[in-house]
């Protein structure tokens, strides 16, 4: 018995660091390719191992094209969009989960269906939105823009986690005299940690990688956020990989820290005991 | 159980809906509803209007009401320019996409999920590791992509095959349509993968234990107790994976800017990729909002079909 | 208890809300709807440009400053905006929210279809237009046109030349470069095999084969860029495109012709004989700058013609100080500025008399390629440039990967193109 779990284990590992492998390999090359000298041609044949370990490429990244101010931009705005959404996304999960009010499913399905919509286009109107709101140019504007884009998903994510969890507790709480805030705080977030935490990491990743609206809604140099400034090292004519690579290796780091922190915190919480049936 | 029946009747004596619960409600969805309304559905529902127009985009000037126009354009092709295969060619491939990349990152991410929740050690690692590509900028790794399948015998990829022997000559990956849309496959499936695989592991971990516990008891073997308890309960967030990487499928686009350009001779155009250049290249709005409706459509179809199927499959 | 912290998530909430969409108005430029602003009254251009860091460096602090010796009550605000599509997106996405720039370095390729969409100032009449005007290259001045206007003045200008690897010519045979199709086709066909070859167009777009299907005979449209039939499927296009097919076949290609490893890497891994580019391409290659040979594009039967590319600087009609724009936009063509262009950069002048200065005659490369620009075409200037572009390439790609023959894909675009030109 104790033999079998054994192997088991031994073959989950080798699964596992055969698919780590093909996961990380792309970014050994990256990292190969950002620690060599004058890249604005590919090395051919690519290299994973760097023959040279040459770190003018990181260097001049954060150094240049304001890119550590843009990388504290983008701070900024993924911080505060994370933290607005999770706020704004658990109270409508709950809200279309367990309260029953006049228009739920209608608003619902249309949630639904909004997300079906390629967004690309919508950029257009929004930003007319956001002119008319005199938001053009502001982080408010493109958090605003970013909060909302989220809001059905989001929704919809944690709406499903919202409805699987029993409802005897909301209602002894409710028997006990508490309103639905108590049962939103004390019952619905705690149990719900995982998937809030999940949604704390989508949040952060999607805002931090976001261009498109980034670009458009952002219209002063210094107030721009990150993605742009890594489009910024491609240039017309000539790019220079390594800077790019480099750029875009440092800009790992943010995401891999909200990333570590979130599974952490999440992992213990279901060892702990999670629900008990 | 008998006492939240009762709690139910309760609340539905005088009315269907109690009057403290729906404020409540609007309390609780109220912001969201507003934002939503504003930055999403207005610009959706103007997107609408435009398609039955040659839209100016510059302010003030009128736009013409053309009707259906847009659309007959899209389908039937005529005139010199014969526009319409053009859109049959992105859409055929934009199928394909959810043909081909929805399974492939729901299998490979549930596999990867179950067994890192079966591990005893290092998951926080693999999480991290697999999680690597999903964090990633998509146009730097559109660009790796590129270069990895290059036609060279030293790219990595030719290299990796050669030496494998699985081929004796570098195949020219990006020249042609097959095998440059298979690139473009590949790299969505390896940076969806991660997302996959991190929306189960949490979900598995809000499955209770006792369940387990109580599967085991009765003899349950693992692959029983997986098709019998964890997918039944997963089911909400395998619908809500499925229509995430359906709508994600649809969405490709800078993939198909950055790796082949639309090429080889366009055939690797997809729906979105198709629109953003009708509309930001060629200024054609109205004939570009037509396309977004038209995906919408198609999209909320086959997600509705995936619905039906999965309740049946039940 | 609990509810007070639950009031608290949302007071906070509340609170960040309100930090979020409250007072808006604290960076919304001030503007002066006069035209004519007097002299003294201090007041800022934004111009857009996709410049390279480099290149942004010298404009900012060499060009500007020059300007504001001048004009000191005009600033200029310079915003360095990312290339390609998404510079288009953005200009787009400007204009119709009212919020475009003053002033913009535009693709001269997409000069005529902002015009056409009606975002551009035409500046025939302002002050001082035909002065600058004959000072300019025609090339670089004609871009501009649309419709009977100017919609803006030249900026930059370039073209390609012939960039021969040494390694590989001496391995051919050859102590200089060859002058003519024939010479190099004679050269190629020594040096050729699996990863080795001739010469390597850029890519498959009108960028990468207009000098060869130029050079061999070939041709778009008409002169006044009306009509296509008859031009792009004449005898001697077909002849032109058939030949490059031929060559193709026999392995003289780079496979960067076909989507393959691209011009610059196959230059620097000694796979190119000969590739043509830009004078960046040097810059930026100063690595292997002692293997390069600068030559003239090969002469085919038509001559040796390369492609004319380029930008201008636009002045946007939503503007509020348009005379100042102008200003501007006619100093950035000037001899002044120009010089400090070509004299930092090595940037190919637009300016007739910064063409005859010393710095350009002297200079072994910039003089050969301006050499070359003498003869270089431009692409047809049409507001449907961009579906041109697909069109051509489209039929060039079809040449090399499908059956069907070099007349009947041309005629067929030749169609498509004449279609699109009378629009």
């Amino acid at each position: 018995m104790k033999k079998k779990k054994i192997a088991m284990q031994l073959g989950l590992q080798v699964l596992l660091i055969g698919a780590s492998i093909l996961a990380i390999m792309p970014f050994l090359y990256m990292l190969a390719t950002a620690l060599t000298k004058d890249t604005y041609t590919m090395p051919n044949p690519p290299i994973l191992i760097p023959k040279e370990f040459y770190t003018g490429n990181f260097v001049s990244a954060w150094t240049s094209n304001s890119f550590s101010r843009y990388f504290l931009n983008s701070l900024f705005v993924s911080l505060v969009t994370m933290v607005l959404t999770l706020a704004i996304s658990t109270a409508s999960a709950y809200g279309f989960a367990k309260l029953r009010f006049r228009g739920r499913n209608v608003i619902f399905n249309v949630y639904l269906f909004s997300m079906m919509i390629p967004a690309v286009l919508a950029l257009v109107s929004q930003y007319t939105v956001l002119n008319g709101l005199n938001l053009i140019d502001t982080y408010r504007g493109l958090i605003l823009l970013y909060i909302s884009g989220g809001i059905a998903g989001n929704t919809y994510f944690l709406k499903g986690f919202i409805e699987q969890l029993p409802n005897d507790y909301e209602e002894s709480v409710m028997i006990d005299g508490g309103s639905r805030f108590t049962v939103f705080s004390r019952i619905i977030l705690p149990l719900c940690r995982p998937s809030i935490a999940t949604l704390a990491i989508l949040s952060f990743m999607g805002t931090w990688d976001e261009f498109f609206a980034a670009l458009t809604i952002i219209k002063t140099a210094s107030k721009r956020t990150l993605p742009i400034a890594i489009r910024l090292f491609q240039g017309q004519n000539a790019t220079q990989w390594g800077l790019v690579f480099a750029a875009a290796l440092i800009a790992l780091i943010p995401i891999l820290i909200i990333y570590i922190t979130f599974q952490k915190y999440f992992i213990k919480e279901t060892d702990d005991g999670g629900v008990k049936g | 159980m008998e006492f939240s029946d009762r709690l139910k009747k309760l609340n539905s004596k005088k009315n269907k809906y109690s009057w403290s619960e729906t404020r409540d409600a609007w309390l609780f969805t109220g912001i969201g509803v507003v934002l939503f309304l504003v930055f999403v559905l207005y610009p959706q529902v103007k997107n609408f209007y435009m398609a039955f127009t040659e839209y100016n985009i510059l302010p003030g000037q009128p736009s013409r009401f053309i009707g259906l126009e847009n659309f007959r354009t899209m389908f039937i092709s005529d005139g010199a320019l014969g526009e319409s295969k053009y859109f049959w060619v992105a859409f055929k491939n934009s199928l394909w996409a959810v043909i081909i990349t929805v399974p492939g990152q729901l299998i490979l991410g549930v596999m990867l999920a179950t067994l890192i929740h079966n591990l005893t050690r290092g998951r926080l690692l693999y999480k991290i590791l697999l999680y690597i590509p999903v964090i990633s900028s998509w146009i730097v790794v559109s660009v790796l992509f590129k270069y990895i399948f290059q036609d060279t015998k030293g790219a990595l990829v030719n290299y990796a095959l050669i030496q494998a022997n699985l081929i004796d000559t570098p195949i020219a990956w990006l020249q042609n349509a097959t095998t440059a849309n298979i690139v473009i496959w590949a790299l969505c499936i390896w940076k969806g993968v991660g997302w996959v695989m991190i929306i189960y592991t949490a979900a598995l971990q809000s499955v209770p234990k006792s369940m387990y516990e109580v599967a085991k008891i009765e003899g349950a073997n693992a692959i029983q107790t997986f098709f019998k308890i964890t997918i039944p309960l997963l089911k909400e967030t395998t619908i809500y994976s499925i229509v995430q990487l359906t709508i994600g499928a649809f969405g490709i686009m800078i993939q198909v800017i950055m790796i082949t350009g639309g090429g080889p001779m366009g055939k690797t155009e997809t729906l979105n990729s198709y629109m953003y250049s009708q509309a930001f290249s060629q200024f054609k709005f109205g004939y570009a909002s037509a396309v977004s409706i038209v995906m919408g459509i198609v999209v909320i179809g086959i997600t509705l079909i995936q619905r039906r199927a999965f309740k049946e499959g039940q | 208890m609990k509810n007070r912290k639950i009031l608290a998530l949302f007071a906070s909430t509340a609170l960040l809300m309100s930090m979020v969409t409250a007072c808006g108005s604290d960076n919304s430029p001030s503007v002066s709807d006069n035209n004519n602003v007097p002299s003294d009254e201090k007041f800022t251009l934004t111009m857009w440009h996709t410049f390279s860091d480099v290149e942004t460096e010298v404009f900012e602090k060499k060009v500007i400053a020059k300007f504001n010796e001048e004009h000191p009550n005009i600033k200029i605000d310079a915003t360095r905006m990312p290339a390609g599509d998404e510079f288009n997106q953005q200009l787009v996405q400007a204009v119709s929210g009212s919020s475009a720039p003053d002033l913009a370095r535009m693709d001269i390729v997409d000069v005529p279809r902002y015009a056409k969409l009606g975002a551009l100032e035409p500046l025939d009449g302002y002050e001082g237009f035909d002065e600058i005007k004959s000072e300019m290259f025609e090339g670089p001045m004609s871009s501009n046109f649309y419709n009977g206007k100017y919609y803006g003045l030249p900026l930059d200008t370039n073209t390609k030349i012939a960039i021969y690897n040494k390694k590989l010519l001496d391995k051919a045979g050859l102590t200089e470069a060859p002058k003519t199709f024939d010479e190099l086709v004679e050269a190629a066909k020594k040096i050729t095999n699996d990863e080795t070859f001739g010469f390597a167009p850029q890519n498959i777009e009108v960028w990468g084969t207009m000098p060869y299907f130029f050079s061999l005979g070939g041709t778009y449209t008409n002169e006044d860029y009306t009509k296509a039939t008859g031009h792009l499927n004449s005898d001697s296009s077909v002849k032109a495109l058939e030949q490059l097919v031929a060559w193709n076949k026999e392995g003289l290609i780079g496979k960067s012709f076909e989507g393959g490893l691209g011009s610059w890497e196959g230059f620097k891994g000694d796979n190119y004989m000969m590739i043509d580019d830009g004078p960046w391409f040097a810059s930026a290659n100063q690595d292997v700058k002692d293997n390069m040979e600068f030559a003239l594009f090969p002469a085919g039967s038509a001559g040796s013609i390369e492609t004319n590319g380029g930008e201008n600087t636009v002045i946007f009609n939503s503007s509020k100080h348009k005379e100042a724009a102008f200003t501007f936009a006619k100093f950035l063509a000037s001899d002044e500025a120009q010089t400090i262009f070509g004299e930092e950069l090595r940037m190919m002048p637009v300016n007739t008399k910064t063409g005859e200065k010393e710095f350009v005659k002297n200079d072994e490369m910039l003089s050969l390629y301006m050499e070359q620009l003498k003869t270089a075409v431009s692409r047809v200037p049409s507001p449907e440039w961009t579906v041109i572009n697909n069109v051509i390439t489209k039929a060039f790609e079809a040449a090399i990967k499908t059956d069907e023959t070099p007349k009947a894909l041309l005629d067929d675009a030749a169609k498509q193109v004449d279609a699109l030109l009378a629009k």
